[in-house]
């Protein structure tokens, strides 16, 4: 059972309109190393854990990640909100208007739709665990990315704190792999 | 909502106090002082085990700070239920680590006396919380978090 509340994991406030960044965090939704693919991928792969501190764990972390593709889409909003379509034009957008309007879609930077191809599911608790890592790393060199291209504290700031949450995420599965292989003696 | 010079502002309280965890244990107390951030570092910076920040080039994490009590209140409820969290995810791997389960024991109730004071105070931020508001569902008086400001 899933619960809800209607707050943010980190704080967001979003007060300058930057279509172009919007755009470009955009892929933190719906690309090949979003938080939607995290949330999908941790979510998919519990059933074949070996014991519950993997499948809490990964209970635990897919969850965290719903948490973030809520706040992606917040900062998408918040900075595309109340653009004018001269403004969506050229900040890049008018491809997304076409087709949704102001709706967001699950793609990302370039506007390739989501695909749920990238996605491990190995039914080996070593091999996705592995995966699991190198994914974490890859939203990090991601959220790396998009920090370089902001320039308002606004948005900076919640994507350091994103940016963190996968170092942390990727250490905790590097821990439930080493216990893992150690105990199972792989 | 991110501020440097020195505006009148609520500052987000660093806790647990000193007082507060050597009362309750103090063994308890050394071991978070050194190993861990206090919860509203923790937030800010966006882990709470001290060795596991990585910061990234010359970018520093912002002092959290609101511009009225509800926000700090918010902030509080972010920092503290983030910090039991951050703990609990240590705890899946080892359920056992008889000092971070007293810690996330002790985060995990602070997060939710805040909440139930968020709820009762200002706005219930889920349903199961949620009264009769002058006749309307009030879960539904809520913003939702994108229109939080």
């Amino acid at each position: 059972m899933y619960t809800y509340q209607k707050r943010t994991q980190y704080p967001i406030d979003i007060k300058r309109k930057d279509v172009r960044m919007a755009k470009y965090i955009l892929t933190q939704y719906g690309g090949p190393y979003g938080e939607l693919g995290a949330a999908l991928r941790y979510l998919n792969q519990r059933f074949t854990m070996p014991d519950e501190r993997g499948r809490t764990l990964l209970t635990s972390i897919g969850t965290e990640e719903y948490g973030h593709v809520e706040m992606i889409c917040t900062m998408v909003y918040q900075l595309t909100r109340g653009a004018t379509i001269k403004e969506i034009e050229e900040g890049g957008m008018g491809g997304n208007f076409a087709t949704h309007g102001l709706e967001m879609f699950m793609t990302d930077s370039n506007g390739q739709d989501f695909s749920v191809t990238g996605i491990g599911a190995t039914g080996d608790f070593i091999a996705d665990l592995s995966e699991d890592m190198a994914a974490e790393e890859k939203a990090r060199a991601t959220y790396e990315h998009l920090i370089d291209l902001a320039t308002d504290e606004d948005v900076i700031q919640p994507l350091l704190f994103l940016r963190q949450r996968e170092i942390v995420h990727f250490n905790r599965f590097k821990q439930m792999l080493e216990v893992y292989k150690k105990e199972f003696n792989r | 909502m991110y501020y440097s010079g020195n505006s009148p502002l609520f500052f987000v309280p660093s806790y647990p106090t000193e007082k507060e965890m050597r009362a309750d244990n103090e063994p308890k107390y050394e071991m978070a002082q050194k190993e861990l951030y206090q919860a509203d570092e923790a937030l800010e910076k966006g882990n709470i085990f001290k060795d596991e920040y990585k910061g990234y080039k010359n970018y520093i994490p912002a002092k959290l700070k609101a511009k009225k009590e509800q926000q700090m209140l918010l902030m509080n409820i972010q920092a503290y239920s983030g910090a039991a969290h951050d703990l609990e995810l240590y705890l899946d791997i080892y359920p056992t680590d008889k000092k971070i389960l007293d810690l996330f024991v002790f985060y995990s109730k602070k997060a939710k006396e805040l909440l139930d004071e968020y709820n009762k105070k200002y706005e219930t931020l889920s349903p199961s919380t949620a009264i009769d508001k002058n006749g309307t569902f009030s879960y539904v008086l809520t913003p939702s978090v994108w229109l939080k400001m």
